[in-house]
């Protein structure tokens, strides 16, 4: 009033309303028991006071019950509005006090925080990890282009000042390795340490062939086949002491393999004493392959480490020691075909490991060589690798029959002995050489005989790996043909009814280069 | 003395270090590291053999223990790291194994690893951004596993709410060393 008179307004004082003195008894109101209506609880998942009635009447009362039974308390806000009402509902249909209902846990966050706390930084290169192989900056300072293995960068080819096409690149890398020596960062592939007692025994149960008996300071490939007797994977297991392994996987199945390894010996055969763990990451490990492989070895292996055919043959294995004492693991395998080794040293020298074979193999024009010219060579060795291992093959299919071992159980033996994958007309890996050296080969073709219609009733099966050869100087394939065995010499179609072309194949020996294995063991 | 020189595992010629205001993210790339994993039947043999010889007592589950020039984490069922300094205990792999003989699998792990050791006054708000891991309620002397980034990672409690140890794979040192920068100046 005093106000409005300084305003000059004038205005009557209302009848002002008195306070009574009765005592307050405030209480809570929880629903309108009332009408027909729905009574919302929870707006967001549209749970009413019905439905918490309808759980309490089929018996869902506590409280974690009620919430899974109506769904009240799932939504985004996590009960903030519709929890209370819930609760007490509940409450009083089973004659408790609220507290004694319960309370259920809340999601995470329950203060609201803003989105950009919580996700948004792994954005572009970021979105994932990324591996990079202990040789990616020599790599990148020679100008490589990279592929994506899974999360592994890998350089896929080395360009050279003047090439202009990736072929060139590749093409070279596969000649200079077939001719002198090539050199190349396969540290991806898995490395699983196996050790213990029964560390053989369990061997023999992960793979199709036999380990039992591999001598310490050998090697030997291996198949490993799913449960239904379809291959998964191969490598190679080298027997370092009678109680030590290392068991070597495709770079795509090292974590699948570990795993499935793992759980073998956990839960198939928890009473073997074996112990695996995971070195994929610990050691650098470079394949060095080709006639002068064993030269360019010796300049970096310690002199008193024998190298020759006689004192390392072909699938050893060993401790030594390289550049003046550093440790290393030399193991004589060969992906490629040629006389080869692969080096392993501790990660952190396998800078210093390219950087020093570069430098010695100068006198022998070493070259570096990416997944490409790795890709050509094992195709032209006849190596099946992970088109040939797609998920439908078995051991029979890769031509490895005779690999599953019948003389001990193994994951898959028995499925494989199925009599549905084991047909006279089965599929078979065979090499596949154009009529015609300029035709390419395309990978994905379908083999069908010289005259047939060209129909999936007349399919005899289809082209799994492809490369044009620089060695042959023609492209070849290598494919999985029905009876393909005992094929050998026809001439047959590849199809490619999607571009509309078709050539025609020789179907030949898988194993295009050296197939003596003479390079081998040199 | 072989002449191979060594890199860490972000690929530099010394150790990452990077600044912010109240916390530091140093590389660590001086620790050698080997694995122990007692045999079948002779759990207590290994442990006995591992305290005999480096005097570590290998820790429970979830823990590291530390004794000299040595530290232990757990890692698993009957399965532990140890750590040393590198450059004095180079071959710690071959001398566990020598400790623990047939009762113990040992394989050298040092650097299938890399570590990133975090400290500051802003760690624990910078570490709610990177795993689900309630570091405010643990202590020193706690190693978990977790998820960082989608990297399998062991973080150990050095000083509780002041300085942990991330050991992640080494060849994703440069993700994880990403992923631990990003959350920094995400809080700071």
């Amino acid at each position: 009033m005093a106000a409005l008179n300084d305003l000059g307004v004038k205005a009557p004082l209302p009848a002002l309303p008195q306070a009574e003195d009765a005592p307050v008894k405030l209480q809570a109101f929880w629903h309108v028991k009332e009408g027909k209506g729905r009574a919302w609880l929870d707006q967001q998942n549209d749970v009413t006071v019905k439905d918490v009635k309808l759980a309490h009447q089929e018996n869902f009362r506590s409280v974690e019950h009620l919430k899974r039974y109506t769904t009240l308390g799932m939504a985004t806000d996590q009960g903030k509005t519709s929890n209370m009402g819930g609760l007490a509902v509940m409450a009083e249909l089973v004659g408790k006090q609220i507290p004694e209902v319960g309370t259920t846990m809340f999601r995470p966050p329950y203060t609201p925080v803003a989105m950009g706390t919580l996700a948004g930084r792994s954005v572009g290169e970021n979105f994932r990890p990324t591996r990079k192989t202990p040789s990616h900056k020599w790599a990148e300072e020679q100008g490589a282009t990279f592929v994506e293995v899974g999360m592994w960068l890998r350089a896929q080819w080395f360009p050279k000042p003047g090439e202009s096409h990736w072929r060139q690149s590749v093409d070279r890398e596969v000649l200079q390795t077939r001719k002198s020596v090539g050199v190349c960062d396969v540290t991806t592939l898995g490395k699983i340490d196996v050790q213990g007692t029964d560390a053989a025994e369990f061997l023999n149960h992960i793979y199709a062939n036999a380990f039992g008996k591999l001598a310490v300071g050998k090697v030997r490939y291996g198949l490993m086949l799913r449960e239904d007797g379809i291959a998964y994977d191969d490598g190679t297991a080298a027997r370092l002491a009678e109680d030590h392994f290392v068991v070597t996987t495709t770079t795509a199945n090292a974590v699948l393999v570990y795993r499935n390894m793992e759980f073998a010996r956990q839960c198939l055969w928890p009473d073997l004493d074996v112990q695996l763990i995971s070195t994929t990451e610990a050691w650098a490990q470079f394949a060095v392959a080709g006639p002068n492989s064993r030269k360019l070895l010796q300049k970096i292996v310690d002199p008193e480490f024998d190298l020759s055919n006689e004192a390392f043959p072909f699938m050893g294995c060993g401790d030594v020691t390289v550049c003046g004492g550093l440790r290393a693991r030399l193991f004589r395998i060969s992906f490629s075909g040629e006389l080869a080794f692969e080096i392993a040293v501790p990660t952190r020298y396998g800078d210093g490991l390219i950087r020093a074979l570069m430098q010695a193999g100068e006198e022998f024009d070493v070259v570096p060589y990416g997944t490409e010219a790795l890709g050509v060579m094992r195709i032209e060795k006849g190596h099946a690798a992970g088109n040939e291992l797609n998920g439908t093959t078995s051991a029979l299919n890769l031509g490895m029959a005779r690999m599953v071992s019948k003389k001990k159980d193994c994951i898959g033996n028995t499925s494989s002995e199925r009599s549905g994958m084991n047909r006279d007309d089965a599929l078979v890996l065979v090499g596949l050489k154009p009529v015609n050296s300029a035709d390419p080969v395309a990978a994905g073709s379908h083999l069908m005989s010289a005259t047939s219609a060209v129909s999936a009733e007349a399919d005899q099966g289809y082209i799994t790996s492809a490369a044009y050869s620089p060695i042959l100087g023609c492209s070849i394939g290598l494919g999985l043909l029905k009876d393909g065995g005992n094929r050998k010499g026809e001439v047959i179609r590849a199809v490619n009814p999607l571009e509309g072309t078709e050539i025609q194949v020789k179907v030949v020996s898988a194993h295009f280069v050296d197939p003596e294995g003479e390079r081998l063991r040199a | 003395m072989h002449n191979l020189k060594a890199i860490t595992p972000l690929g530099g010629t010394s150790p990452q270090i990077d600044r912010f205001e109240g916390l530091v993210i140093r590389e660590v790339a001086d620790r050698a590291l080997a694995s122990v994993a007692a045999r079948q039947g002779r759990e207590a043999e290994c442990c006995s053999a591992v305290q005999a010889t480096l005097g570590l007592l290998l820790p429970k589950p979830a823990k590291w223990s530390a004794e000299g020039a040595y530290m232990g984490w757990w890692m698993g069922v009957d399965l532990w790291m140890i750590d040393a300094d590198h450059a004095d205990h180079e071959l710690l792999a071959a001398n566990v194994k020598k400790a623990v003989g047939l009762s113990g699998s040992v394989a050298e792990q040092t650097d299938g690893w890399c570590r990133f050791d975090v400290s500051g006054a802003q760690v624990l708000e910078v570490f709610e951004r990177l795993c689900n891991l309630n570091l405010r309620a643990g202590e020193a002397g706690d190693a978990h596993r977790a998820s960082i980034e989608h990297l399998g990672c062991f973080v150990l409690c050095l000083e509780a709410g002041e300085k942990y140890a991330v050991v992640g794979p080494r060849s994703s040192a440069g993700s994880l060393h990403h992923a631990l920068v990003t959350a920094a100046k995400s809080v700071i």
